[in-house]
């Protein structure tokens, strides 16, 4: 029900030039209000500059950000209604956890009494509300960053930006706030866009995805879309792990290196490349009906909850259960199957 | 196989003892401490018992212990009370405050053009800031009588708009002193503050201006907070020695602007009267250590961890 309240955020050809740099070119996106967005690149893609337009840090080129059908292009942060949660997480220093959070309150000179009641509502939510009178570097990357997230939320903003808020906590610990920030969302029904480097945070957390590259939006839709059904070499590979097999197209089917294989529709071109993910491939005994080859396996490669198993000819990868057990000169048949294997546009 | 020695400690990759460093550390802070103790604090000590004997009636210093020379200072005289030390004290306090705050004022947005160039004309302006440096004080302060001389310019244009009598010099004048004092202290304000500036972290900036904080409010807590350390260094390097200038209020301020350094010359100088001089001095250290402690709990708030 919040979600229906929540503002659209619409962004029209958005393009940003940094002296001979194009780092942001001709975007065009609109982030429903209440979803869970994520603009996921390598660096240097361009993600953070486009974040840094939609919180009034830069102002765009050319192009239009609106949010709730008003055009702020050219409103300065102080007075967007949108609020960021920094990578460094950038809290104040000489200031308390209480004054941080307060900080926005302050600025728009919110009564003192219910500056206290905000402030204290947004610190218990989040766990930290014994904080409230110590100074930031008392505190571990896991607790700052919750400070830095309820200075962001007290202030109740139409959007909430991310810019790779996790960058700076150990592996185990993004694991587990990745999935707290989804359920932090889900339960404020607030839209939230994140911008992040590493595929695995943006499928634990978003409702969609915008991969992007070279200051350009490659392909955006739910992770499920963009992970199964990856446009070009550069999302499949940069989404996960994925085989990709150079083919030409042959009599029923395409010519690839690792022999002929049929797809579940005709190849848009005469040649292209293939693309299939390690764990959708079944390793058999017998040979399968379809799409099989006949393989060796190169090199094992444990990896706790399985193993990775690259085999000849290809190399081809394949994800297998951890119990069962494959040495180097074992063959086996790979099932390639056609629904798994995805036609690329390069 | 030797069990190690508790004692022995690793200490840079050398294996050595804590008696050991410790009395090497000894041996290089000595010469320092014993400078120190020379140059500063017996010097001082002799100041101490200075201000508290006679003065003979040609100047020579008598072995009688009075606090005579204190109560002169507060005003006290065998002509009833007059408050004309006490004022030269309090015009000092006033006009180093006003310069060090001047000089701050300047010192900000200089910091800022300076921290902005790019590298390769950077070192130029710097050098333009520090240039002064390597001229003497004395010569620069003459070149302001240059400046403020009745012909030139600046003292034409305050004659034509009634500022002062038309024909005559902008000096000696508290104006001139300010202005001396200040081209003086501005390097010494900018140099450090422009350290902490070039080392600013602007996500703070940017995090306050997400939290819409007004111009003011994120100088106050985005820019000064993280500049303090340089900005500290450049109040105590001006206000301190600002206390005691004389060369400057001297050339430019004459009789009619003394401030207490001037007043601690004429007793050492002209005068012949140490122990009066001894107690100024002391009368203006106090000053300065109760002003370094205001500032030091004014400010202790915003001070970086």
């Amino acid at each position: 029900m919040a979600e229906q309240q929540e503002k659209n955020l619409i962004l029209r050809s958005i393009t940003k030039r940094f002296g001979d740099v194009e780092a942001v070119q001709d975007v065009t996106l609109e982030v429903r209000g209440g979803e869970f967005f994520t603009l996921l690149g390598p660096s240097g893609c361009g993600k953070t500059t486009l974040l840094r337009m939609i919180a009034g840090l830069e102002i765009p080129d050319n192009g239009q950000v609106l949010l709730g059908g008003d055009d702020i292009t050219n409103l300065p942060a102080t007075k967007r209604q949108v609020n960021t949660v920094f990578q460094s997480y950038a809290l104040f220093p000489h200031l308390t956890i209480f004054e941080n959070v307060a900080f926005g309150l302050r600025s728009r000179k919110v009564a003192n009494d219910e500056v206290g009641k905000r402030v204290y509502r947004r610190l218990e939510m989040l766990g930290i509300q014994e904080m409230a009178q110590r100074k930031p570097h008392q505190l571990s990357g896991g607790q700052k960053q919750r400070v830095a997230l309820a200075r962001a939320l007290v202030n109740e903003p139409d959007v909430l930006l991310l810019d790779e808020p996790m960058s700076a906590l150990d592996a185990k610990l993004r694991g587990q706030v990745q999935v707290e920030l989804k359920r932090l969302q889900r339960k404020l029904g607030k839209t939230f866009i994140l911008v992040t480097h590493d595929q695995a945070e943006a499928l634990v957390c978003s409702d969609r995805v915008a991969v992007m590259r070279r200051g350009k939006v490659i392909q955006y839709g739910t992770p499920e879309e963009v992970y199964d059904i990856p446009v070009n070499r550069f999302v499949a590979e940069f989404l996960g792990a994925a085989n990709l097999l150079t083919y030409q197209v042959a009599e029923g089917g395409v010519q690839t290196p690792v022999g002929f294989l049929k797809l579940d529709r005709d190849a848009p071109k005469p040649e292209g490349t293939l693309a299939i993910r390690p764990e959708w491939i079944r390793i058999s005994e017998e040979e399968p009906p379809v799409n099989g080859v006949r393989a060796t396996v190169r090199e094992t490669i444990y990896r706790g909850t399985n193993f990775d198993v690259w085999f000849d000819p290809g190399p081809i990868r394949v994800r297998t259960s951890s119990y069962k057990h494959f040495h180097p000169g074992d063959q086996a048949w790979l099932k390639l199957a056609p629904e798994e294997l995805v036609v690329l546009d390069d | 196989m030797t069990e190690p020695s508790p004692k022995n400690i690793i200490w840079y990759g050398e294996l050595t003892t804590q008696g050991s460093l410790m009395k090497r550390g000894l041996g290089f802070l000595s010469p320092g401490m014993v400078w120190l103790l020379v140059l500063l604090v017996l010097p001082g000590l002799v100041l101490v018992a200075v201000s508290l004997i006679t003065r003979g009636s040609y100047g020579q210093l008598l072995w009688n212990f009075t606090s005579e020379n204190y109560t002169r200072l507060l005003g006290f005289s065998v002509f009833g009370w007059t408050a004309d030390y006490l004022r030269i004290l309090w015009r000092s306090v006033v006009v180093a405050f006003f310069t060090t705050l001047l000089s701050v004022v300047l010192a900000y947005p200089l910091s800022f053009f300076i921290a902005a160039r790019p590298e390769r004309t950077r070192y130029f302006w710097l050098t333009l800031v520090i240039v002064p440096f390597w001229t003497n004080m004395v010569i620069r302060t003459y070149a302001w009588f240059l400046i403020l001389a009745p012909e030139m310019p600046l003292a034409k244009a305050a004659g034509w708009l009634g500022l002062v009598s038309a024909g005559s010099p902008l000096y000696p004048s508290a104006f001139a002193v300010y202005l001396g004092m200040i081209s003086i202290f501005l390097p010494f304000v900018t140099l450090p503050l422009y350290a902490s500036v070039e080392r600013l972290d602007w996500s703070l900036v940017e995090a306050a201006q997400d939290l819409y904080a007004s111009r003011i409010r994120v100088f106050t807590q985005a820019i000064i907070p993280q500049t303090m350390p340089g900005l500290s260094v450049g109040i105590i390097l001006t206000f301190v020695p600002a206390m005691g200038m004389f060369v400057v209020p001297d050339m430019l301020g004459g009789a009619k602007y003394m401030l207490v350094g001037n007043l601690i010359q004429q007793q050492f100088g002209a005068s012949r009267d140490w122990p009066f001089g001894a107690a100024i001095s002391m009368g203006l250290m106090v000053l300065t250590m109760i002003s370094l402690q205001l500032y030091r709990r004014k400010f202790r708030e915003v001070e970086l961890v």
